[in-house]
């Protein structure tokens, strides 16, 4: 169980250079980074490169985070978002295209829903992810991505309304 | 209210918040509106199934650590936790106007202000929620040991991002003796919206084009000033994570946006927020038609025991299980911890015969906080 003076004091050791914390940290945390990178993405190689980015700003610029805003897990999913927004902006068409997600034995309505998240733009994608996967509220959705709370919900709102879209419009008939 | 205004609430129930009556009751019975709810419910299932079958995969190598980047040190970088309330040295205690103001329903197309107000001299805050265009009728008293502020603020419209706001903000005088005895002999109390429309009515308005996010300076008649921030949001937020602490002490006992639900029912959002730290910290809340809560850290008469979890304390009161939702954790130390719970039957009689709606009551030392309850 972590309390608010454990996530205090892990970030207080991080601070130090304290490098068992941060394996430690990172031993937690990077497998659930990659599959939101993974999913925001489309691309296996760019997920662990950017959870490493996302790692590795961590490990050097500690003092970014504000305990009083967040837990150090949201300012890591903060950061893995913006460089996997970066990624997107920087990356041509053709490599994206490349780039799309493996297919992997799946049950047919895993299949559906990850074809319809495909489909997504990639901001609504991580948002969503973000929110119903790793159950972030909205007021720290807010502050990971510093965008106001309002801004969140309205975003939510339409993630949630184009998936919906994709996503029947991809079920079976009889299931509608 | 039909479909397309309903729309965004439904988002927003299915993300946990309480939505108007007139928009539950029209989800209540709209076959779309529901089918659209049970869709999100079913769309986050899937992608949580999606997770759980990636997440089995083994985790990647560590990467090489590199030297930290330049620090300057603890020394400069640390965060001090400057006390909001100045328990115990000065009266500087938020008297939360809570009637009228920020109690507004939810109504599509409205946007809301959310701002809080600080005094530089008592480093006393309250935070406040009104809806763009709303008349406003509420007010805040900032107290401290030399002089009481009020302030009233209106958010006018929002033009290209800046906000029009009329505030007015004063050297409180009350008006009447018993009004005066009022608020003098109490830490926290509150103050009615028919004494404070009375004193408003004497008090000049100034206007200011306000950039969200800037702190503005409001000069105070009577001497003084006041520091306001706020934010603008198309949808009523949910509560301010800036305003209160998100990893309070051990011995510090935070309520923010709390909600107060018996058994199954939803008894009511508090409006207002309150924090005390330091020995027998205490925070109280009117309930109507229940009456008054005290909730405290240590044992005392006539309370009984319950657990408090981060943002959740859960105990037991005449045969009902209730629960006790706050927007950040009640309290601070190792979780799940001891709360003791008391209530009275009636709210403070300040408040009136018939209060309507869930307030703060006050927050300190416990015995202040119960001697609140009858004034």
């Amino acid at each position: 169980m972590t309390t608010v003076e454990q996530e205090q004091e892990l970030w207080e050791r991080l601070r130090r250079g304290d490098t068992e914390a941060f394996g430690n940290f990172y031993r937690q945390h990077a497998t659930r980074l990659q599959v939101f990178l993974r999913h925001y993405l489309g691309d296996a190689k760019a997920a662990e490169d950017v959870a490493q980015e996302a790692f590795l700003q961590l490990w050097r610029h500690p003092n970014g985070f504000n305990p009083a805003r967040a837990t150090l897990r949201a300012y890591l999913f903060g950061i893995a978002a913006r460089r996997a927004a970066d990624w997107w902006r920087h990356r041509a068409r053709e490599e994206r295209a490349a780039a799309s997600p493996q297919a992997a034995s799946r049950t047919e309505a895993a299949t559906l829903m990850e074809d319809a998240l495909a489909r997504l733009e990639p901001e609504p994608r991580s948002l969503l992810w973000l929110r119903e996967v790793e159950g972030y509220s909205c007021a720290e959705l807010a502050a990971m991505l510093e965008i106001p709370l309002g801004t969140v919900k309205s975003r939510l709102f339409a993630a949630r309304e184009q998936l919906r879209r994709i996503w029947r419009g991809e079920r079976p008939q009889e299931e509608l | 209210m039909n479909c397309q205004e309903v729309q965004p609430f439904v988002s927003a129930l299915h993300d946990g918040e309480s939505v108007s009556r007139e928009t539950a009751d029209h989800i209540r019975i709209c076959s779309a509106c529901r089918a659209r709810l049970e869709d999100y419910t079913r769309m986050a299932v899937e992608l949580r199934l999606l997770a759980s079958s990636a997440s089995e995969e083994a985790p990647t190598r560590l990467p090489h650590l590199p030297p930290q980047g330049r620090r300057w040190g603890p020394t400069l970088t640390a965060r001090v936790l400057v006390p909001r309330f100045a328990l115990g040295v000065g009266v500087f205690v938020i008297l939360g106007l809570s009637v009228g103001l920020g109690w507004v329903r939810a109504q599509s197309g409205g946007l809301w202000f959310q701002f809080d107000v600080s005094n530089p001299e008592t480093r006393a805050g309250v935070g406040g929620l009104i809806q763009v265009g709303d008349p406003g009728q509420g007010g805040f008293l900032s107290a401290g040991p030399h002089k009481r502020i009020a302030i009233r603020v209106r958010a006018l419209d929002v033009q290209n991002d800046v906000v029009r706001l009329m505030v007015r903000a004063r050297v409180y005088e009350p008006v009447s003796e018993s009004e005066e005895e009022k608020v003098a002999n109490s830490q926290a109390g509150v103050v009615f919206k028919e004494p404070m429309d009375r004193f408003f009515a004497n008090t000049t308005p100034r206007e200011f084009d306000y950039t969200p996010g800037q702190t503005l300076e409001v000069p105070v008649e009577g001497g003084g000033k006041l520091l306001l921030k706020g934010e603008v949001f198309k949808l009523r937020p949910s509560f301010s994570a800036e305003s209160y602490p998100v990893a309070p002490k051990p011995d510090e006992i935070v309520l923010s946006k709390a909600a107060l639900v018996r058994g199954s029912e939803f008894l009511g959002e508090v409006q207002g927020s309150g924090s005390a730290q330091g020995k027998n910290s205490a925070v109280g809340v009117c309930v109507p038609p229940l009456g008054a809560f005290v909730f405290a850290l240590g044992p005392f008469e006539g309370a009984v025991q319950g657990v408090v979890e981060f943002g959740e304390a859960r105990f037991k009161m005449d045969g009902y299980e209730y629960t006790l939702f706050s927007a950040t954790p009640i309290t601070g130390g190792q979780q799940p911890r001891e709360i003791w719970v008391y209530r009275g039957q009636n709210c403070p009689p300040s408040w009136g015969p018939a209060p309507k709606t869930p307030g703060m009551i006050g927050s300190g030392d416990l015995s202040n906080v119960l001697h609140m309850l009858r004034k």
